[in-house]
């Protein structure tokens, strides 16, 4: 049976945080670009 | 809620946790019918404002669902269905569920009110009230016709994404909301029949652990026979067109049948054979999905 090697718990906390960060820096990101174009629709409107 | 609480994570929750709380499966059939009360709505919805609407819907059932799972860890632990959720099997602090629920129902809100309008973020606001407080923390533990009340949760989203497009609270965007309030228990009380021990188990007083079977399914019958002219009303009412109503009359003829097959002509089923009801949660399922897609086509087709 192959042996897996084992995940180092700082490195998995490391890649959580980091996906977690590109996620809601993401979120901003599009909120921001939503919030620009509901202004110019309500303007628009 | 009580004092008991699962052992804190080693490692920081992952976002998939988060996003799991939200309860995506059910978010799908907010977001469908919320965009079918936007688009059957008789007026041109500008599609900026119309993608926000649906957004903000759809995030504020997000918060609404962690609210729930942050209320009900201990009942999810409890049952098979639910304990791999996030905070039963212990993936996250049950605060983080708390205040994620709390973050998402307020941007949902102030997003709703900042870029649609205030009436549309008032409904959104009450439904989430409605869901977490009304539902969930009092009358779910308390009382067998939980999934009655429940239902009126799920039924805002149509009516929210009307008020959205026009901006008023007509019989339209009630009846939508009527349909799913009367569709629900049937829906509800079909998979609650053949999940009943997991619900035994859990102590909440589902309407089979309370009433029993037999009483369940006569209950189930009734929302049906009551579901037909419901649902027709939107086309006698001249709310929507003959696509609709046709569309209406089959579905909730077929739905009948299968109520019927459920609660009177069960010659050649066993009692523990749940495959009637079975069948009906199916059918259920796609009534919805069917009836709401007909009412977008109909606007769109007959104008």
């Amino acid at each position: 049976m192959a042996k897996f090697p084992e995940t180092d718990p700082a490195s998995e906390r490391k890649r959580i945080i980091k996906q977690r960060n590109l996620m809601l820096g993401g979120l901003l990101a599009a909120m921001v670009v939503l919030f620009y174009f509901v202004s110019i629709a309500r303007i628009g409107g | 809620m009580t004092a008991a609480s699962p052992p804190a994570p080693a490692l920081p929750t992952d976002w998939r946790d988060f996003f799991a709380l939200t309860k995506p499966r059910v978010m799908s059939l907010v977001i469908f019918t919320g965009l079918c009360g936007l688009l059957a709505a008789p007026v041109p919805v500008n599609p900026v404002l119309g993608f926000t609407a649906i957004l903000c819907i759809a995030v504020g059932a997000g918060g609404s669902a962690a609210l729930n799972m942050w209320w009900e860890a201990d009942l999810d632990a409890q049952m098979k269905r639910t304990a791999g959720r996030p905070l039963p099997a212990g993936r996250m602090p049950r605060e983080s569920a708390r205040d994620f629920g709390l973050v998402l129902s307020f941007f949902s809100v102030l997003m709703m009110a900042v870029g649609v309008g205030y009436l549309a973020a008032a409904v959104l606001a009450f439904s989430i009230f409605y869901y977490a407080v009304i539902y969930t923390m009092w009358l779910k533990p308390r009382t067998p016709q939980n999934i009655v009340i429940g239902g009126g949760a799920g039924a805002f989203p149509p009516m929210i994404g009307w008020v959205a497009a026009t901006g008023e609270i007509t019989l339209m965007p009630i009846l939508l909301f009527a349909i799913i309030f009367f569709w629900t228990p049937p829906h509800f009380w079909a998979l609650a029949l053949f999940v009943e021990t997991d619900y035994a188990k859990a102590g909440i007083p589902m309407m089979p652990v309370v009433a029993g079977r037999h009483s369940t399914r006569r209950q189930i019958l009734v929302y049906a026979v009551l579901l037909l002219p419901l649902a027709m009303l939107p086309f006698w009412i001249a709310g929507a067109g003959v696509v609709y109503g046709a569309s209406a009359l089959v579905l909730s003829a077929i739905f009948l049948v299968l109520a019927l097959r459920v609660a009177v002509f069960r010659q050649g089923v066993g009692e523990t054979d749940m495959g009637p009801e079975k069948r009906l949660f199916a059918f259920s399922v796609f009534y919805l999905f069917a009836l709401f897609a007909a009412l977008v086509a109909d606007r769109w087709i007959m104008g």
